[in-house]
């Protein structure tokens, strides 16, 4: 009996180390199983992929671009414009939010859809709304600028390329969507 | 039958069920908690913001964006409500540092450090990923069992299975083996420019230096990023070379490969954090190397700061397998702590 207890023992420390190791493999190994400890895991924010600066670091840096465009017809840039203005020097912890890594996410994948973007956007909403001024509509550009290679740089090029900018997409601040958050929204229903 | 059971049985008792004194995986608990109770700190002034119905995405549209997280924000979302449980957590924080009534606490941390993830999951990078693998594995373990109040106020000292600390071995190998298989682009393994392009990134660059980089490439950079690649790749093996001298008692053949690595990755994550903004990622991986020290170690290094401060070792520290090894080796004592070795003799159990 007390072999059978430290059997089970030992299985449960296996199964810890499976837990931690088997999302990792490839599925041609062992097909697509781990599948469901993934999402399993994924509900508790368990997650074990680490793809690192992998298969390779950004060889580019793209900052969001936002314009608001409301009824009356006037444009304003927004705080995400203005940190594009100045995101090209040097960063340390104390300039960043958590919500610099949300915007970072929010840029992924320009020319497919993009929930982390559509989130964003709407949150913009949100957020231009209870500033007191609530855009038609939230015009999204990105910046881009690319590394130049070592040797190129050693060659006297500078190390960030040219900015290239192009839009993304529109965010529309009277859908009803948005239109369901506000409503819901207790900041706005403080005034 | 019987033989072949006992070979089972002691192998099974090598790799995980035999027991070690459980100074070293306290020593674990207390680094590794107290660099999550930091980055839990940094909350602060910003909690109702991002976790309660005051954040931009909040009541059903948060529950819809995230619909495949749990948090007990999505539940109790008043501001005064996320600020009650943030504050409750911050405490279990720090008493699962302490160790006191460890396990509740060290659950209560976890809960509600995977609800501010799981409440806005946008919110965390992959440093905060290592967090939340790491504040689950060190849940699992018993790690209150030593250097605690715990251990040293409620009585509750004991040993610890060896399995606790090569959990967090296996998830550090994984950490670093995952990613450095993953590094398969041209960055990594023909140009070995990959270090080159992540340091002049303006995202998190401390320092624009772009032509000096671009001088140091050939000779500095290109070296680095290759052996970064090998180095996070062959974790895996130093951790299952590691893992073999342990249960074979560490003979000579298997020579002791720590130093080699990890001071590797001490400086590797120590020039990381020079150069780049890369939130709790670096203070979480070094801390998290402690689960490589022996209880003996530790013990020994406990004793050196005791006299250095000029006191007397306060407690016996208990025997441990090191010391075993050690003898088995014949070796000595380091020059400077034969006081301290003479002093670790006790009657808790050995682990094997």
């Amino acid at each position: 009996m007390k072999g059978l207890v430290r059997l089970a023992r030992a299985l449960c420390v296996l199964a810890l180390g499976v837990i931690i190791v088997a999302p990792n493999l490839p599925k041609e190994w062992i097909g697509d199983w781990p599948s469901t400890i993934v999402s399993y895991g994924r509900k508790v924010s368990f997650v074990q992929r680490w793809k690192m600066y992998a298969p390779n670091p950004q060889r580019a840096q793209t900052y969001m671009n936002l314009t608001a465009h409301f009824a009356d017809g006037s444009t304003a840039d927004l705080e995400e414009t203005l940190q594009e203005r100045d995101g090209w020097g040097r960063t340390f912890a104390w300039n960043k939010t958590r919500v610099d890594i949300w915007r970072h996410y929010a840029n992924f994948n320009p020319k497919r859809a993009n929930d982390h973007r559509k989130w964003y956007l709407r949150a913009v909403c949100v957020r231009e709304a209870r500033r007191g001024r609530m855009p038609d509509k939230i015009v999204m550009e990105q910046v881009t600028r690319r590394f130049a290679p070592p040797d190129k740089v050693a060659a006297g090029r500078r190390g960030l390329g040219r900015p290239r900018r192009r839009l993304v997409t529109v965010g529309y601040c009277k859908v009803k969507r948005v239109r369901d958050m506000l409503e819901a929204d207790p900041v706005l229903a403080q005034g | 039958m019987r033989a072949l059971w006992s070979q089972l049985d002691r192998l099974i008792g090598r790799a995980m069920l035999d027991e070690e004194d459980p100074t070293a995986l306290g020593l674990c608990r207390i680094v590794v908690v107290g660099i999550m109770t930091a980055s839990m700190l940094t909350h602060v002034g910003a909690v109702s913001d991002y976790f309660s119905s005051h954040a931009l995405l909040n009541g059903e549209a948060a529950r819809e964006a995230f619909h495949s997280r749990w948090s007990i924000f999505f539940t109790f979302d008043e501001p005064w409500q996320v600020r009650t449980i943030f504050a409750v957590g911050v405490v279990a924080h720090l008493l699962w540092l302490v160790g006191l009534f460890t396990r509740v606490a060290s659950f209560i941390a976890w809960g509600v450090w995977i609800s501010m993830v799981g409440r806005q999951p946008l919110l965390y990078a992959l440093p905060d990923q290592l967090h939340t693998a790491l504040i689950t594995v060190m849940m699992i373990l018993p790690a209150g069992r030593g250097l605690s109040l715990d251990a040293r106020w409620r009585g509750k000292r004991r040993p610890v299975p060896v399995w606790c600390r090569r959990l967090v071995q296996l998830q550090i190998a994984v950490v670093y083996v995952s990613t450095g298989a993953l590094k398969s682009g041209a960055t990594w393994r023909d140009q070995g420019t990959a270090i080159y392009y992540t340091l002049l990134n303006p995202y998190n660059r401390h320092f624009v230096m772009d032509s000096w980089l671009a001088s140091i490439q050939p000779w500095i950079l290109r070296p680095a990023t290759w052996a970064t690649v090998v180095w996070e790749v062959g974790f895996g093996g130093f951790v299952v070379l590691h893992w073999l001298r342990e249960m074979l008692g560490r003979p000579r053949r298997f020579p002791d490969l720590r130093k080699i690595f990890l001071t590797f990755g001490v400086l590797m994550h120590g020039g990381i954090q020079v150069l780049l903004y890369v939130e709790w990622f670096t203070p979480l991986m070094i801390a998290s190397y402690t689960a490589f020290l022996t209880p003996d170690e530790v013990t020994r290094v406990g004793a050196w700061l005791r006299r250095r401060r000029g006191g007397a070792p306060s407690e016996a520290a208990p025997d441990s397998p090191d010391d075993a090894a050690a003898d088995e080796r014949g070796a000595e004592p380091a020059e400077d702590e034969p006081a301290a070795a003479e002093s670790e003799a006790s009657d808790d159990p050995p682990s094997s």
